[in-house]
């Protein structure tokens, strides 16, 4: 039989590393330099808990056990970005699509950016129509996992950045 | 640009993380606290049975602190949420 603890630990580790490798929000925050060290009364508990068969890290070759950690820490990393959007349900403006998407979009960057902001991130379903609207669609399918951004838009209109956003900003204007 | 999978959500959001607030978090950044407990008096279903469980709880210490709401600005799409991809 194998040992329960050792099994138990490599189940916390892949889960660790399933929760890193696919964590956002707070990386935008970083990166923005918007992140602070707080005491325990300023911040809550986040995560979840689960119970599993003690079998299944008793047995000496359980398929799978791995993936499902990876799995459980990628959905704490998920659940980060969706609780962001949950406070800014409740509090930003949320508009109707009227006429041109990418118009709008480019319309929402400008009414929400800083004077010198140089970190803007937008967040898009994985939806074809949308992504044709972005004019996105040409490009490789997009990423299903926040960790693995496809194209990175920076306010500054980045000539590296191939979406419609920042190919518009970057043009230069004529005159 | 990031593609999220969110079941049914149309929203297109744009975000100015400059402006728009915190991430607060206490012990480490990049760090999720995990334990694992033998419980022999809590059992889970495996095949048909009930068999003894170990209890794995994951969490961080975090909030998300929105100093202006106006930095965030959303836009939904009209699409049927069973409609397409």
């Amino acid at each position: 039989m194998a040992d329960w603890r050792a099994n138990a630990t490599a189940f916390e580790t892949a889960l660790r590393d399933g929760w890193r490798d696919h964590r956002l929000a707070p990386h935008l925050f970083n990166a923005a330099d918007r992140v602070r060290k707080s005491g325990l009364d300023a911040v809550r508990p986040f995560g979840s808990a689960d119970l599993l068969p003690t079998e299944w890290l008793t047995s000496d070759v359980i398929a799978g056990l791995d993936h499902i950690a990876r799995e459980w820490g990628r959905e704490i990393a998920l659940a980060e970005v969706r609780e962001l959007f949950t406070s800014l349900e409740a509090r930003s403006r949320v508009i109707e699509q009227q006429g041109d998407l990418a118009e709008q979009v480019r319309e929402a960057r400008a009414s929400s950016e800083g004077r010198s902001s140089r970190m803007h991130a937008i967040f898009a379903p994985a939806r074809w129509r949308i992504l044709r609207a972005l004019e996105l669609d040409r490009e490789p399918a997009p990423a299903e996992i926040p960790g693995t951004p496809r194209v990175v838009c920076t306010a500054g209109a980045s000539r590296a950045c191939p979406c419609s956003l920042c190919r518009a900003q970057a043009r230069p204007t004529s005159g | 640009m990031f593609s999220l999978p969110r079941p049914g959500s149309t929203d297109i959001w744009v975000i100015d993380f400059e402006r728009l607030g915190w991430w607060l978090y206490a012990g480490e950044f990049d760090n999720l606290i995990t334990r694992s407990d033998l419980r022999r008096d809590v059992f889970v279903p495996l095949s048909g049975t009930m068999v003894p469980a170990t209890s794995v709880i994951a969490e961080e210490y975090i909030a998300i602190e929105i100093d202006d709401p106006a930095a965030a600005v959303a836009i939904r799409v009209p699409i049927a949420a069973d409609a397409d991809v």
